[in-house]
């Protein structure tokens, strides 16, 4: 039973690159195009890791990440940012997300891949 | 007593003594009291000149009432001696016996002519002797001490015959037939006295005898002394009204000097400001304590389209820009309260609708107990600098926005491109050919160098906007060198250079955002082995005066032209390349690192040597302590 990620990113082209790496690395991916999209499909799949733009139409990474925390059912999945600015993050959600876990564009898919599989496996 | 003071002229003595004692005291007094210079040189001449007017005068009045005092005593002898030749003195000897009716009748006649003039003391007649010796004749009892009785051997008749043995030079000189008077008092068994001497003639005229008239000499000198005194006196009150009128008029004048002074530096200043407040590029306002306006320029006036009248007290507000009023007025509140400086930009808007921007600047008067007296404040015209300002301040932030914009929506296709290629490069898509593989491997290079750039735009930009976090903490810089050194020896060992450091032992440690002098560091390194063919790269550390810290980065590359040195610093400039070898730099490195360095309150510079090798350096403060 492959690891489902759910992939939220507006930029089609982006989602396409990505959402072929990870299907090669042999992950199920859930495609959204935006935050509430997202958030439907995350309650509806159940997703094991999310992996979101920070700003996105109608609702940006963040509420999702705020989405989730406060939904138990979901709050353990573990959720990772793509950003084409690290200062789009205001400074409350950047105190508790980890360095690690935000992905400046371009994405160094290679230590993407590398957290994703860190998370999956733990 | 009497006598000693007027030989030796004591009265005049005591009175110069007084008048240059007392001129000399007032002279000081105005030195000390007043910071007058004191008497001039004519004014002590003019004293002297008193002093001496003084001297003579009494000297002459003296001699004038001696002269008068003799007169009067020779006209009494005169007469005395008249009345007694006329009585037949001549026939008086020594031998005539004291009962002889005309010596009684001569001897009546001196005592009521001594009783009628009490000036008189004695009155006595001598005839001189066969052997020379002269003897008194007809000398009458005397009543010297004025009591009305003659008692005691002083006052009693003298005999006839008596030798009288104070014979002096005058008396002498009577005998002879010169009438003599002796004002030098002459002490005998009677007194002391002043004596005038008439010569007595007999029926053919021969001197038979002397007549003498004795005035006693105290009432002599005195009589003299008075004269002297009253003049001195007399001289003294002139000497006083003189000194008088001289200090009153010197003080007056300096008074008036004074005020002739106050009254043209008054007239000056009063010139100067009008000169200063019309003419001034500025517009200059006085307030009183009460924050009402008093005075305004004509340069205000011109600025505000307000006249003084209209700008008196509340009314200068007004003219304030109706959407800044409220703020001017609550920081001119503040600053007034506090008696502080008050320095606004604000608008003025005039009656007639234009707005310009002033800077208002205003100090507090303040009195000697530092008590506001209200202010002075100046206008300065500053609306061409705001418009500038804002027009700057819109440059500056389309040109932020516009590189963030663009360097932000530069990631996206990057991810894509890049992605894509990776995905085709390693095979996921299928296999591919030699060729294939070498133009998406040029590809791959040439996104990572548009990364590159784009980071380094922002990053610039960050710095540039004040934006850029700094983590700051203190370490040795030495360790930091020794860390990175490995990576620094292998990026050089590519080109086959020699990397080496020589580090000062015992450097102070310093505050810095670790990565960010790291990210110079690699700048500088970099840069020296991309212009260096061969050779070696020496980094070094030393210490600099004033505890500052040097690292330095020499290289033996090409070297620098001096006309290039300025440009290199420059952000987007690359000097153009010596051996036209494209080096694929951003042209942001050394912009970057100049600005990370600055922010450590240090600097960069560079020394070359074209042809020879090039030595950049950074130079950071030592830490001291926070």
């Amino acid at each position: 039973m492959p690891k489902k990620i759910l992939l939220a990113e507006d930029e089609p082209d982006i989602l396409k690159v990505v959402r072929y790496r990870l299907i090669k690395k042999g992950y199920e991916v859930i495609s959204a195009a935006n935050g509430k999209e997202a958030i439907t499909l995350i309650e509806e799949h159940m997703p094991d890791l999310i992996l979101a733009d920070v700003k996105m139409p109608l609702m940006g990474g963040i509420e999702i990440l705020k989405f989730i925390k406060e939904n138990a059912n979901l709050k353990h999945i573990p959720i990772l940012f793509i950003t084409a600015s690290s200062e789009l993050l205001k400074q409350e959600s950047r105190d508790q997300l980890l360095n690690e876990d935000v992905f400046l564009k371009p994405i160094e898919m290679e230590k993407l891949t590398t957290r994703i599989q860190e998370l999956l496996t733990s | 007593m009497r006598y000693i003071i007027l030989s030796y002229k004591l009265d005049f003595i005591i009175f110069f003594l007084l008048a240059i004692g007392g001129a000399a005291l007032i002279h000081f007094s105005l030195r000390k009291f007043k910071g007058m210079p004191g008497f001039s040189k004519p004014a002590w001449l003019i004293i002297l000149a008193f002093s001496s007017l003084a001297f003579v005068l009494s000297e002459r009045s003296g001699k004038d009432q001696s002269l008068n005092l003799q007169k009067m005593i020779q006209g009494f002898a005169f007469t005395y001696a008249q009345e007694l030749e006329l009585m037949g003195h001549s026939k008086i000897q020594l031998n005539t016996p004291p009962e002889d009716p005309l010596y009684l009748k001569m001897i009546s006649a001196q005592i009521r002519w001594q009783k009628a003039n009490p000036l008189v003391n004695d009155i006595y007649t001598f005839r001189k002797k066969e052997d020379g010796a002269v003897a008194l004749l007809v000398d009458s009892e005397t009543d010297y001490d004025r009591d009305g009785k003659i008692e005691g051997d002083q006052e009693s008749r003298t005999d006839i015959g008596e030798e009288y043995s104070e014979v002096d030079p005058l008396l002498e000189q009577a005998f002879e037939g010169l009438a003599s008077f002796y004002d030098v008092p002459v002490k005998d068994r009677w007194g002391i006295w002043v004596s005038a001497y008439v010569p007595m003639r007999d029926t053919e005229g021969r001197v038979e005898s002397v007549l003498g008239v004795d005035y006693d000499a105290n009432e002599w000198i005195q009589s003299i002394l008075w004269r002297r005194l009253t003049l001195l006196l007399l001289m003294a009150v002139v000497i006083i009204i003189f000194f008088f009128s001289w200090t009153v008029n010197k003080l007056q004048k300096v008074e008036i000097d004074e005020r002739k002074k106050i009254e043209s530096a008054l007239r000056q200043s009063e010139t100067l400001f009008r000169t200063l407040a019309s003419n001034a590029p500025v517009g200059i306002y006085l307030t009183n304590e009460k924050n009402q306006c008093v005075y305004v320029n004509p340069k205000w006036c011109q600025m505000s389209g307000l006249s003084l009248h209209q700008a008196r007290r509340e009314g200068w507000t007004q003219t304030i820009h109706p959407d800044d009023r409220k703020l001017v007025l609550i920081e001119w509140e503040e600053a007034s309260l506090s008696r502080h400086l008050f320095s606004s930009e604000h608008r003025f808007q005039t009656p007639q609708g234009k707005t310009t921007w002033i800077s208002n600047i205003a100090v507090p008067l303040l009195d000697d107990q530092g008590q506001s007296k209200g202010y002075i404040g100046t206008l300065t015209d500053i609306t061409a600098r705001k418009i500038a300002e804002l027009k700057i301040q819109e440059v500056a932030n389309f040109k932020a926005e516009f590189t963030a914009v663009v360097s932000h929506e530069l990631r996206t296709p990057m991810t894509v491109i890049k992605e894509s290629i990776a995905l085709l490069e390693d095979g996921s898509t299928g296999p591919l050919n030699d060729e294939q593989k070498d133009f998406l491997e040029t590809t791959k290079r040439n996104v990572d160098r548009l990364t590159r750039l784009v980071n380094s735009v922002l990053e610039y930009q960050k710095l540039e906007a004040g934006a850029m976090e700094f983590r700051m903490e203190v370490f040795d810089l030495n360790q930091i060198i020794l860390e990175i050194k490995p990576d620094f020896i292998i990026l050089a060992e590519r080109k086959k250079l020699v990397f080496e450091t020589m580090l000062e032992t015992g450097l102070p440690p310093v505050k810095i955002d670790k990565d960010k002098i790291i990210q110079v560091l690699i700048n500088f390194v970099n840069n020296a082995i991309k212009f260096t063919e061969k050779g070696k790269i020496t980094l070094r550390t030393q210490k600099e005066e004033n505890s500052y810290i040097r690292v330095s980065i020499q290289d033996e590359g090409i070297g620098i032209r001096d006309a290039n040195m300025m440009k290199l610093f420059k952000s987007f400039s690359q000097i153009p390349s010596e051996d036209k070898v494209r080096r694929g730099g951003t042209g942001l490195g050394l912009a970057i690192s100049k600005k990370i360095v600055e922010k450590h309150r240090g600097y960069v510079g560079v020394e070359s040597v074209f042809g020879k090798g090039s030595t950049f350096y950074f130079i950071l403060p030592r830490y001291i302590g926070d």
